[in-house]
């Protein structure tokens, strides 16, 4: 409890300048002063989610929204410091320690206001007035009438809706333009993109391939069981500008050897992805196509023939139907650079099983005879 | 409507079926109900919030308007609405407003839990949990986000509309042109949003030529709502783009051009020159011709209006001005003959007026003047009879005199060094000018006049110890008691020049201006004079002799 008080008056005495000051050059008592800082700004966090704010007024909700901001420019200019990034993760490990198991991680740094805002919102405990002030129509606000008053939640909640009304208005034109067969709407686009930019900066840090694989897994373990996981994936990997440096990872590496090291993860990607990208992330990779075709023979492998309805069926839930195995290995052979090697171990393949032409006894003469047609 | 209720029975039930309506569905004739009624929801909202300023508690809002929260919150969830950024921002003060800061009751309590609840839904409403993973793991704020999400779209709704290639006239089969009046209803709202301006830019100069690829009209006037009002930002041929479009834009343009000039009685030529070149009128009118005929006619109708206004004449001059200067610099194929822009006026007169003095030279202004000024003579006092034919042809005249009024500013100044005979004939020019309608023989006095104030000026401009009766009867023939407002700015268009393009300046001139100054009250309009000399010429003397008259003056 002590602790909490002491930071709610540091918060009240806090000189002005510093939460409206620029953030300048680092130095040794400036890194000990921006540590500072943010251990004050965690602990208010923490502390807008208890019942702690109770005790708070007008003046404090309006100090608590400009440390908030000022929290997101310490974001905006050091995340990108590798040493200084270290430090700060690591306080941010020791306080949420102390604070009983409730870490807030660096990149959420960068939503202190909005974290801030809806903490407030949500918790019951917060005076009447706060709420009010929080609003922007406090009493002793400036501008109860037109505008809104830059020192409340209401810029940010206007800027959050409209933004999030503009896309939702451009969605109908762009959904019939871009039609039901369309592989990727625009936000998983940009999704993927923002993955790939965060793949791009941790390919530059010492022990990339670990920050990456910690990366994916990170996002994965959020994602649930979302399908859009899979293509925000593909996305990242597709929108890397073609052609890597020589031996250099680059993104569309990492994430191929992230799949490659999570079966299940490659096999759900194979399956929702659309073939088209898929192909286009085979001619893009070896590793990738190589997976890829290993994946397509595990399927074609786990088909029976059913004598009575002369068809192929998947013998389980995890296993793919014959047509969209079919489908699959067509538009392998649509690539210009795949087309031969897909065909030759089609092939080799149906030789494998016994090279039969008959309907029935393997299921690659079967797929090569529906591809022929 | 009973003394408690705030708004009427009707009005409510209206907004509540609109709101219930509009939910149903965002489809594009939902947007286009949408787009109709927004001016109207806009100031509902606007009488809601200054009715819930004016109450003293929430419970009294909710007793005399009892539906509030209801429609409030049907509107909030309505991104159609939401997206209008004066129907979000007045909705946010609604719901801000209704938040008690020491509420009285249950039903006040409740009030602010709805509230919170609502706004911190908004936070994080249907954010996919994709999207919570990647807010939380890559480090931008949900705004940046979702700004990149929708930065995106436009992106490809931009790609889309320039992509197209459809002709205008095409076979029986479908074209999907039909998409781009969808897309411009949905946009609407969008218009005043700096990041969909580029598509806003590609509605407007869509490259399908085919008739179904037509925008809503509704679109077409809230994009020229938000580029007069300055909260869209477009390049110039999106602009002329909208106006070839829309000519209700057009004319909207135009009048906010004539209202923005006619509010300063005298306009300096500089400021004047900025401000029409920057409403991007003339260089439209410069590329089609109908815009300009458009523009023109509504010069024509409010110049029927007030013959005398200053502020208009200088706009005319500046337009046109502008105009004739940016023809100059474009090529010549893509150049329409000056008779199509001018079609009621003679080739002659085209020829002779419409040409800057500063593509001629200097040594050939006195013949040219002569010459349009024997022209128009000939228009108003040649033809026998005074039908409405003849009326239309000197209107016309004085019209196309008026747009190019810098040759009349230059004949004020030839008259300065020119002899009797040529003296006559631009004095006349001159009295025309300023009033065309003899009616009860205006225009003949104001000749007589301006006769007498030049033979005053001719002597005290000429003898180093002029007489002072000269100098007395000039301050009289300006003072603007005895005479037509016309004829004052006539007089002392002479004295400017007079006082600008004389060998030398005498020494009685500071004191003979200053009498001007206080004896007439004259100081704006010799100012503007003044700058208008300056800016047409070049030379340092002459600019020196300016400077020192216009330090009298201020």
């Amino acid at each position: 409890m002590t602790w909490f008080v002491i930071t709610l008056e540091v918060l009240l005495s806090c000189v002005w300048w510093r939460t409206d000051g620029t953030v300048s050059r680092v130095s040794c008592t400036h890194m000990e002063t921006v540590l500072r800082d943010l251990e004050a700004v965690v602990q208010l966090l923490a502390a807008a989610r208890t019942h702690f704010v109770s005790c708070w007024d007008a003046t404090a909700v309006r100090r608590a929204l400009q440390w908030a901001r000022y929290c997101e420019r310490l974001h905006a200019r050091f995340h990108s410091d590798l040493e200084v990034r270290h430090a700060l993760e690591q306080l941010l490990q020791e306080v949420g320690r102390c604070l009983g198991g409730q870490v807030l991680t660096l990149p959420e740094l960068a939503q202190c206001e909005g974290l801030l805002i809806q903490s407030l919102l949500r918790n019951p405990a917060v005076p009447h007035e706060v709420t009010k002030e929080l609003l922007g129509m406090g009493t002793g606000t400036c501008c109860a009438g037109q505008m809104a008053c830059q020192h409340s939640a209401l810029p940010y909640l206007e800027e959050l809706i409209q933004y999030k009304a503009a896309a939702q208005l451009l969605s109908h034109p762009l959904q019939s333009i871009l039609g039901p067969a369309a592989p990727m709407d625009p936000e998983t686009q940009i999704q993927g993109k923002m993955v790939r930019q965060r793949l791009d900066s941790l390919l530059q840090e010492s022990d990339p391939e670990w920050r990456s694989q910690d990366f994916l897994d990170s996002i994965l373990r959020d994602c649930g069981e979302d399908r859009c996981f899979s293509l925000m994936l593909a996305a990242a990997a597709l929108s890397a500008p073609p052609g890597s440096d020589g031996g250099r990872k680059d993104v569309v590496g990492i994430i191929v050897d992230w799949l490659l090291g999570n079966r299940s993860q490659l096999l759900r990607f194979c399956r929702d992805i659309p073939s088209a990208l898929l192909v286009d992330l085979a001619e893009r990779s070896s590793s990738f196509r190589e997976a890829y075709c290993s994946v397509l023979e595990d399927w074609g492998h786990s088909l029976r023939y059913n004598v009575l309805e002369a068809l192929w069926v998947p013998d389980s839930d995890c296993a793919v139907s014959f047509d969209t195995l079919v489908d699959r290995w067509q538009s392998l052979l649509r690539s210009p650079s795949l087309r031969e090697g897909s065909e030759r171990l089609l092939l080799e393949m149906k030789l494998a099983d016994g090279d039969f032409d008959v309907t029935g006894l393997s299921v690659w003469s079967d797929v090569l005879a529906w591809l022929r047609k | 409507m009973s003394n408690s209720e705030l708004f009427t029975e009707q009005l409510v039930e209206f907004w509540m079926n609109k709101a219930v309506e509009w939910g149903q569905a965002e489809t594009p004739t939902v947007q286009f109900d949408v787009a109709l009624h927004l001016a109207k929801l806009r100031s509902f909202l606007q009488d809601v919030l200054q009715k819930l300023h004016a109450t003293s508690s929430t419970k009294e809002m909710m007793e005399r308007f009892p539906f509030i929260g209801q429609l409030l919150g049907r509107l909030c969830w309505n991104p159609l609405v939401t997206a209008d950024e004066e129907s979000r921002g007045r909705l946010l003060r609604c719901l801000c407003c209704m938040y008690s800061a020491q509420p009285q009751g249950a039903v006040e309590l409740k009030a602010n839990q709805w509230i919170r609840n609502l706004l911190s839904h908004f936070c994080t409403e249907d954010d996919s949990d994709t999207t919570r993973a990647i807010l939380k793991n890559i480090g931008c704020t949900p705004r940046e986000y979702h700004l990149e999400v929708m930065k995106n779209m436009v992106a490809c709704l931009v790609k889309d509309v320039m992509s197209t290639s459809c002709h205008a006239v095409h076979g029986l089969e479908l074209c999907s042109c039909d998409r781009f009046y969808s897309i411009s209803l949905f946009s609407i709202p969008l218009v005043t949003c700096p990041e969909a301006a580029p598509l806003i830019s590609a509605l407007l100069q869509c490259p399908a030529a085919c008739a179904r690829a037509i925008l809503s009209k509704d679109f077409l006037e809230a994009v020229s709502e938000a580029l007069l009002s300055k909260k869209l930002v477009v390049k110039e041929t999106a602009v002329v783009a909208l106006w070839c479009q829309s000519v209700t834009s057009l004319e909207s343009a135009t009048l906010h051009l004539l209202q923005s000039v006619l509010s300063i009685p005298e306009p300096f030529p500089q400021e004047l020159e900025k401000q029409v070149t920057d409403s991007l009128l003339p260089r439209a009118s410069a590329l089609h011709c109908p815009l300009f005929l458009v523009v023109n006619d509504i010069f024509r109708t409010m110049l029927l209006g007030s013959d005398t206004n200053v502020a208009l004449r200088a706009l005319l001059q500046t337009f046109t001005r502008c105009f004739l200067r940016i023809r100059g610099q474009m090529e010549l194929q893509e150049k329409l003959l000056l008779k199509a822009f001018f079609p009621h006026t003679s080739q002659a007169m085209i020829t002779l007026l419409l040409k800057l003095p500063s593509e001629v030279p200097e040594e050939a202004w006195p013949a040219r003047l002569l010459r349009i000024s024997r022209s128009v003579q000939m228009e108003v006092e040649g033809e026998a009879g005074h039908g409405t034919r003849w009326r239309r042809n000197v209107f016309e005249s004085w019209f196309l005199l008026l747009q190019c009024g810098d040759w009349v500013d230059v004949a004020a100044q030839v008259l300065v060094t020119s002899g009797e005979e040529a003296c006559a004939t631009l004095m006349w020019l001159l009295a025309f000018y300023y009033l065309p309608a003899d009616n009860g023989q205006q225009r003949t006095q104001a000749l007589a006049i301006a006769k007498e104030a030049f033979n005053h000026l001719k002597v005290l401009f000429s003898t180093a110890a002029p007489p002072l009766e000269h100098l007395q009867a000039l301050v009289e023939l300006m003072s603007t008691q005895s005479s037509h407002p016309a004829i004052t700015r006539l007089v002392l268009q002479l004295t400017v020049n007079f006082a600008a393009f004389s060998p030398e300046l005498p020494d009685f001139a500071a004191q003979f201006f200053h009498r001007v100054k206080v004896r007439c009250g004259l100081t704006c309009q010799p100012l503007a004079l003044l700058a208008g000399i300056e800016h047409r010429v070049n030379g340092c003397a002459i600019l020196g002799r300016l400077r020192t008259i216009k330090d009298i003056f201020q």
